[in-house]
């Protein structure tokens, strides 16, 4: 990810940290779920677009958004 | 009510399983065993003449004012200290007694001032009741021998007067010291007729360890301590109950005024969560109700360039309706949003979430819990099944071992910390985990088993470690595993791992394993063991999953569910559990109930007439951010300040500078008004009429001295903007409002005003299943069924010292401010700390030259402020300190925009930063210091 980035996709990597010792499809679906439970739909969106332009994001923030769409 | 006054049984009520009984002047009376001739004479009616004797203190048997005569014993013992006995028979009245009485009297008397016609206490001496009750007629002694009556006063304490020439050396004001804040600064000097209370060895009580908490003087039987309100208003004549706005730990007191002038608050001696005590905010940092700063008309301005413009409240309100109708209209629902406090009362913040729901459309509400204990109500909820603290404060009297983490209760929570000292001198065990030796670590008559001083921001890490010691000794409450929990083998699989040993953790959290070791031990193996925490858990990166951490702790330990065990978060303000309780979160209704749940929709649906948005709205930092997008235009902030209390102030500012409206109602023009098109005025405690509910959930009547300065309730203000909005929110009162909420809410069923009323307080759930309410939680089960074990992988923050910024910030709070100290700034608190401090280690100030009293400039990467630096090995090398109770110095300015992952929190307490010496002293006056973003810790 790169140094300067939107505050869903700092957000979205900050919460990836947290489950990156886990099993990627269980922490795909643990972070998509949590996301869906707490973040705004708009902020969902704009997580979503931004990757869509081709912002820097790790695997596993890719696979949470995959989930999202 | 008329001036209240509760009944001193003069002794402390015992407990036991075996009771006696005695025959009291012809009176049959049973008691429990331990009970003392006093009080159970007391409970009968029978009311023995009594000096030294209060029923807050343990007996001292030294006025000789309580003597009886039981039949077959020998001479006329004291009452009070003479504990009754089965078959006893108790005669107080003979003339024997009577004549000692009077004798006794008569020495008391001959050496006090006759002046009780113009003594402060006149009508509430209980010397002078004496002399009336025992019937002194004449004092054969005279007044001419040696006496105190010319002692002088000492003035020097802002809020109460030291008089020894009234004082009769009865001690209670020292036992109060000891026995009930547990601070022992006050002293009996000298012997026989040179006896003479002193504070320590200080000159006066002002520069004494005296913490002002206002016991001493609340346990003088005479006017020898005097609160100066008194001394200048008179003797109140009249009572209000209600409750602290303070901290949360909630305390009841009696408002006692003359007319409507408030003359004092005195604690409630059945106030369930403090039991008679105070500390030095609630009980005297009252007068900024009344400060002129306030604001007590709506004032409303085209652009924050402007100049305000007093108007009447249709205008402010019209204008308040017409912006955001606007905004709502052009850009569309989203577009506006509100954020409710922790100061305001349950039915305030009810109404703001209902607004915005309702008349807003949408679910964009939050409350300034975010910044503080939002993490507790993630991890308690993802572990036990509900977002709240499974004790009450009177729990901790059947704990034997307490673990302290990331709180400081003798600071922050005062009358909490007077109860854990009562049982940790009485010998339970303390575990204190804190980068800071805070007071608790060692105090008068306490010392912390174990001080973990941790480095910042490592709880994760520590907690895991303890956890590790706890499984891979054996340590754990299998039966309590097996029956009450679930996710048992994954986390004992997990937490086994080596990477969680104490040894391989030692160089992260720098705590010396073998000390780690032996506190998991201590905490799983000493008997009931209670968890109790505050910010210093919270306002982390990784504040969620310490919450979690802690919860699987006490799992493992069996710590949950009855008396002395549980999890306990010391909320930082008077109705931060209550903002939560009352679906201010986003993406919650009341109750903690999700708002994509249609059932609980549906119950809101039909009882307002309107749909509601069925996703969550945004949280306040995602407010900012839609801000300076340009996609959120409109803000209702009640109560809070977040120009001074969020993270990165920089871009708070261009966030609130960005909004077509901001509507701010408060008591004072705060920073965050300063972007205000509209400022509603507040009422203050004083004036409000509805509920608070303190940390054990304990919910307590506000009610109101005095009618609203301002002319409106501020929920009443609310009801109107809705209303003009097109949303008629339906109420008449704010008991109508507890009404609907206990209609609408599973956990609150039970609740009204009528019913707090007649029991004093509940805590919730108060339902059908607990018409009572329910003391200790999860009892027999989990809120959620089983208690969920959690894995806790401790991820380090992204906030790490470096060359650049080579030390670590944190934040806490002193005891005589509260908070930003908007309130007690405004009083004589400013007395005890008239500016924030930076503490430092004396090998990391030597390093940068800099000595005790230096003002030094700290840096981060977000900003800079400056302030006075104070030399302490309180803090480990490597970390400095500092209070945030005075924002014109921006002592926070250095917080960064981290924050929890799972909720927002700001990380506050992990701020990596550099220090130095300043070296034009003349450019440091306090408010020319900020030089970028300017931010305050919440809560």
């Amino acid at each position: 990810m790169s140094g300067t980035t939107t505050p869903e996709l700092r957000m979205a990597h900050e919460i990836a940290r947290q489950f990156a010792g886990r099993p990627h499809d269980e922490a795909v679906e643990t972070i998509a779920g949590h996301l869906r439970k707490f973040w705004a739909p708009v902020m969902i969106a704009n997580l979503v677009e931004e990757t869509d332009r081709g912002a820097d994001v790790d695997p596993l923030v890719a696979g949470v958004v995959e989930a999202l769409r | 009510m008329a001036l209240l006054k509760e009944t001193d049984h003069g002794t402390p009520a015992r407990t036991s399983d075996t009771t006696v009984t005695v025959e009291i002047d012809g009176h049959t009376v049973e008691v429990p065993a331990g009970t003392s001739v006093m009080r159970a004479a007391s409970e009968a009616g029978i009311a023995i003449p009594k000096l030294c004797a209060t029923d807050s203190l343990e007996p001292f048997g030294s006025c000789r004012l309580c003597l009886v005569e039981i039949e077959g014993g020998k001479g006329t013992p004291a009452s009070c200290t003479t504990p009754c006995a089965d078959g006893m028979t108790v005669s107080t009245q003979t003339p024997q007694l009577e004549e000692l009485r009077r004798g006794v009297m008569e020495l008391y008397i001959s050496d006090h001032p006759l002046d009780c016609l113009t003594c402060p206490a006149n009508g509430d001496c209980e010397l002078q009741d004496m002399a009336g009750v025992v019937g002194l007629r004449e004092v054969r002694y005279g007044y001419e021998g040696s006496n105190h009556l010319d002692e002088g006063k000492d003035t020097s304490n802002p809020y109460f007067d030291y008089d020894p020439s009234k004082c009769i050396a009865c001690s209670r004001c020292v036992r109060a010291c000891d026995e009930v804040q547990g601070t022992l600064a006050l002293t009996m000097e000298g012997r026989g007729f040179d006896s003479r209370i002193a504070p320590g060895g200080a000159a006066d009580f002002l520069s004494s360890e005296c913490v002002s908490c206002g016991a001493c003087v609340q346990a003088c039987p005479t006017s020898t301590l005097q609160e100066k309100s008194v001394v200048d208003l008179g003797m109140p004549n009249r009572t209000v109950l209600t409750t602290c706005a303070y901290c949360g730990v909630g305390c009841s007191f009696k408002a006692e005024l003359r007319g409507d002038q408030l003359v004092r608050m005195v604690p409630y001696k059945d106030g369930g969560a403090n039991e008679g005590h105070s500390c030095v905010k609630g009980r005297f940092a009252f007068g900024y109700a009344d400060h002129p700063d306030r604001v007590l008309s709506p004032m409303i301005r085209d652009s924050i360039d402007e100049e305000w413009r007093e108007v009447d409240w249709d205008t402010a309100l019209g204008e308040v309706a017409r912006r955001f109708s606007a905004i709502r209209s052009a850009v569309g629902p989203g577009a506006i949003g509100g954020i409710t406090s922790s100061r305001t009362t349950n039915e305030e913040v009810y109404a703001v979430q209902k607004m915005v729901r309702g008349a807003f459309g949408n679910n964009n509400v939050d409350t300034c819990a975010r910044v503080c204990h939002s993490p507790t109500g993630y991890g308690l909820n993802q572990t036990f099944g509900t977002s709240a603290g499974t004790q009450t404060f009177a729990s901790v009297e059947h704990s034997d071992v307490l673990l302290v983490i990331g709180a400081n209760p003798t600071d922050a929570h005062p009358v909490f910390a007077s109860r854990m000292k009562r049982r940790l001198r009485a010998g339970a065990k303390l575990i204190v985990a804190d980068p800071r030796r805070i007071d608790l670590v060692r105090s008068p008559h306490i010392e912390a088993a174990h001080h973990l001083q941790l480095q910042p921001g490592t709880n994760v890490a520590l907690i895991n470690a303890m956890a590790h010691v706890v499984v891979t000794e054996g340590l754990t409450d299998q039966e309590f595993l097996a029956g009450r929990c679930e996710g048992v083998e994954e986390y004992l699989e997990f937490i086994s791992g080596p990477e969680h040993s104490p040894e391989m953790l030692e160089e992260v959290t720098g705590v010396d394993a073998d000390e780690v070791r032996a506190a998991a031990r201590l905490f799983a193996t000493g008997g009931n063991g209670a968890i109790y925490y505050g910010l210093g858990v919270t306002e982390h990166s990784q504040g969620s999953t310490m919450v979690m951490g802690m919860a699987n702790l006490a799992m493992l330990t069996g710590n949950i569910g009855r008396e002395g065990v549980g999890v306990n978060p010391l909320r930082g303000q008077n109705n931060v559990q209550g903002s939560c309780d009352m679906g201010s979160f986003p993406h919650e209704l009341p109750g903690y109930r999700h708002i994509g749940t249609e059932s609980v929709r549906d119950i809101y649906e039909q009882l307002w007439g309107t749909t509601l948005d069925p996703n969550p709205g945004l949280r306040i930092p995602n407010m900012f951010d839609a801000a300076v997008r340009g996609t959120f235009r409109g803000l209702f902030v009640q109560g809070e300040d977040i120009a001074q209390s969020d993270p990165n102030t920089r871009h708070v500012e261009a966030a609130l500078t960005a909004l077509d409206c901001l509507v701010v109602q408060d008591l004072f023009l705060n920073e965050t008004a300063r972007f205000a098109h509209v400022f509603l005025p507040g009422t203050s405690f004083l004036e409000k009429d509805g509920t608070f509910t303190n940390a054990e959930r304990r919910i307590n009547r506000v009610r109101p001295t005095t009618a609203p300065r301002t002319g409106k309730h501020e929920w009443q203000v609310v009801a109107e903007i809705a209303g003009l909005m097109g949303f008629d929110m339906g109420w008449q009162s704010s008991s109508d409002i507890m009404d609907e909420i206990a209609a609408t809410t599973p956990t609150f069923a039970g609740v009204s005003h009528r019913y707090l009323d007649e029991v004093g307080s509940v805590q919730w759930p108060c339902n059908d299943a607990a018409p009572l309410g329910t003391p200790i939680m999860h009892v027999d089960g989990f809120a959620r069924g089983k208690g969920k074990l959690m894995a806790t992988t401790y991820v380090p923050t992204l906030e790490r010292s470096t060359r650049r910024y080579p030390l670590i910030l944190t934040t806490g709070r002193i005891l005589s401010q509260y908070n930003v100290g908007a309130q007690t700034r405004r009083t004589a608190n400013s007395s005890w700390h008239a500016e924030d401090l930076l503490e430092i280690h004396p090998h990391d100030a030597e390093d940068r030259g800099i000595s005790d009293g230096d003002f030094v400039e700290i840096t981060s990467r977000v900003g800079s402020t400056r302030l006075r630096a104070r030399l302490s090995d309180r803090m480990p090398v490597g970390v400095v300190y500092t209070t945030f109770h005075h924002p014109v110095s921006g002592a926070n300015v250095v917080t960064t925009e981290n924050s929890d992952w799972a909720t927002n929190c700001p990380e506050y307490k992990v701020t990596a930063v550099q220090v130095a010496l300043r070296v034009e002293p003349e450019a440091a006056e306090q408010g020319s210091g900020r030089e970028s973003a300017v931010a305050v810790a919440g809560d």
